[in-house]
């Protein structure tokens, strides 16, 4: 079962802020996205992520489509990326110590957007409840089976 | 800083000789005078790990009855602010998020939706059932813990404290498939469970004093607040909450039926199938030691994997490094899913728990008549399961998780449908896309596994959490 997640922030405005998010968008790409990259890779559960920001540097979201429980893995991105959120983090209000587990499980529970429509998979988000909708192209098939098979594939 | 074992309630940390047990469960009406009930029986609350009554005492003389208490959110928050615990920095109310949200959060409590759904209790294991289907599950604050000597000591000792129960307000949830009301029960003899397997063979050796040696569980498993790097226990800031649930730990109430005559009818089915790969041994013992990972007598496949020894062994000395197949133990057996050991996890798994997988220190005792043969009585029969762990999402609902969807190690991946398969004895089978089969390879290059339909075994009853307050905490909550 593939969960979307929308972890949404509104991004502070003072330039100290505003400073911070140029500089970590000028190095995203050699500091902050081989660290990601590294992690969700290693995981297994993760088929796409994505950072953005929007608007007039209003907002900044990581957006990821993930396998599995929502409460089983929690604690393993913030383990695994913790120097990272704490980066992305320091660009908002009211955000956790990304080393409190309780916090962040809390802020990251909260801070997810729900998607618009009904999942089509018996799928549900954090609460119990039937989740918003999420296309996938090859049945929610979970990242390890695609990878077996991508393998098995090249094998033949 | 090590812990002080004098300061943790001794029930988890130590093992009593009484064989007769319950639990109560009150509600708090008048936090005033709930906490005059507990000045008046907290200091009879034993602490450390030789207390009156435990197998570690040696002192003898007879068993007096024994007493320990937990509180799930409500109830301490109910006492906390009787107890004006906001002037010492315990304010229920500003809570925030300093205690792991699985204790505090009602949406994240055991009977929420979204925690139900995680665990995928459905159908006959939903919230809607347990307790008895008859009250609110929320409507509980207390539970007291309570061993006996004798049927005349649970006798008197029942009257005693439900007679101070009542005149402190704590009304009392009663259970009617009871005889004496409460969750109550005993322990079997030898020790051997509905199923008819010997339990409580791997004990687990705590390191109070933290020198990481092999073979010994980091105290960090069981006991609040003492986080460390690799042991991220809410809370992890210092102050007074750190303080206040230091020494203690989390209770997660298990209330699980067996169905007895469905396992023992099951075998009975599936012995001719069973029976060219047994060997010397029964087709039936053969495939309920599978199942289960050790023999009837409690001996571990690891070490025996053709037949039962006699005498037993209770050896715990083995891992599953050596049998990434399962030719001895089943990967999918109730044991290895819910102690892998050795047993490589996933990446994912071995960041969460660089020290091995989530442990827990298990207590707890039967209910309910013994059944023999195939055919049910009617009865109720099952376990009261008394689970303790520091950390509730990660450790106590993570094996919950497990049995229901392996998916927690690479090995699964070998195996058709691995991840997506269940504890062989635990598993609820209507789970979607679950493979309800077992997988049991029966060739010496695993090439070949048993494969038999499984069914449901075991069912809950009744999930609660609670917080097991040190000896100071608990006398600070009394008052």
């Amino acid at each position: 079962m593939t969960h979307p997640l929308t972890l949404t922030l509104k991004i502070k405005q003072d330039p100290a802020t505003l400073a911070a998010l140029e500089e970590l968008k000028a190095n995203f790409a050699v500091e902050i996205q081989p660290k990601i990259e590294e992690a969700l890779r290693a995981s297994k559960i993760v088929h796409f992520a994505r950072v953005v920001v929007i608007g007039d540097n209003e907002y900044i979201q990581v957006i990821t489509e993930y396998d599995g429980d929502h409460f089983e893995y929690t604690e393993f991105f913030r383990d695994a990326l913790t120097p990272v959120f704490a980066k992305i983090f320091s660009l908002a209000d009211g955000v956790p110590d990304v080393n409190d587990p309780a916090a962040f499980f809390e802020f990251s529970k909260n801070a997810n957007y729900r998607t618009l429509g009904m999942s089509t998979d018996n799928a549900t988000d954090m609460n119990g409840n039937q989740s918003g909708w999420l296309f996938s192209a090859y049945n929610h098939a979970e990242v390890r089976d695609i990878l077996s098979a991508l393998q098995s594939q090249a094998a033949e | 800083m090590t812990p002080n074992t004098d300061n943790i309630q001794s029930l988890f940390i130590t093992r009593y000789r009484h064989p007769l047990r319950a639990v109560l469960l009150f509600r708090i009406t008048d936090p005033a005078a709930a906490r005059g009930f507990l000045r008046d029986w907290a200091g009879s609350v034993n602490g450390g790990l030789e207390p009156p009554g435990s197998y570690t005492d040696t002192a003898g003389g007879p068993l007096e009855p024994v007493y320990h208490f937990a509180f799930n959110w409500p109830g301490t928050a109910l006492l906390l602010a009787a107890r004006n615990g906001a002037g010492d920095g315990l304010d229920p109310d500003a809570i925030g998020t300093n205690l792991e949200s699985f204790f505090t959060k009602p949406e994240n409590a055991p009977h929420s939706r979204s925690v139900t759904v995680s665990l995928d209790m459905q159908d006959a294991n939903a919230p809607e059932h347990w307790w008895e289907g008859s009250a609110d599950p929320s409507a509980f604050h207390i539970a007291m813990v309570c061993y006996f000597a004798d049927h005349a000591q649970k006798l008197d000792e029942l009257a005693r404290v439900r007679a101070a129960a009542a005149s402190a307000g704590l009304v009392e949830w009663q259970f009617q498939s009871f005889e004496d009301g409460a969750l109550s029960g005993y322990v079997p003899d030898q020790g051997i469970l509905h199923f008819g397997f010997r339990d409580g063979v791997s004990k687990i050796n705590i390191d109070w004093e933290d020198t990481g040696v092999a073979g010994k569980v980091n105290f960090r498993e069981l006991l609040l607040g003492y986080p460390s790097d690799s042991y991220k226990v809410s809370p992890t800031n210092a102050g007074p909450w750190q303080d206040f649930v230091r020494d203690g730990t989390y209770l997660n109430l298990s209330w699980l039926y067996q169905d007895v005559a469905a396992f023992n009818s099951y075998l009975k089915e599936q012995r001719t199938a069973a029976a060219p790969h047994s060997g010397a041994a029964d087709p039936e013992e053969w495939l309920a030691a599978k199942m289960m990972g050790r023999w009837r007598n409690g001996s571990a496949m690891a070490l025996h994997p053709d037949t039962m020894p006699q005498p037993w062994d209770p050896s715990d000395r083995f891992g599953y490094a050596n049998d990434d197949a399962g030719l001895k133990t089943p990967l999918f057996s109730h044991v290895r899913v819910c102690n892998p050991r050795d047993q490589g996890l996933t990446h994912a798994n071995n960041v969460r728990f660089p020290n091995g997988p989530p442990r827990l220190i298990r207590r707890g005792f039967s209910y309910g008549p013994p059944l023999e043969g195939t055919q049910d009585d009617g009865l109720d029969r099952g376990l009261i399961g008394l689970f303790a762990c520091a950390r509730i999402n990660e450790q106590f609902y993570s094996v919950v998780r497990w049995i229901q969807k392996t998916s927690f190690s690479d090995q699964f991946d070998a195996i058709r449908r691995g991840r997506k398969r269940q504890d062989m004895m635990f598993g609820f089978r209507g789970k979607r896309n679950a493979e309800t089969t077992t997988h049991i390879p029966v060739d010496a290059d695993s090439t070949t596994a048993l494969k038999l339909p499984l069914k449901d075994f075991i069912r809950y009853k009744g999930l609660a959490v609670f917080f097991v307050p040190s000896l100071k905490a608990l006398n600070y909550l009394a008052g």
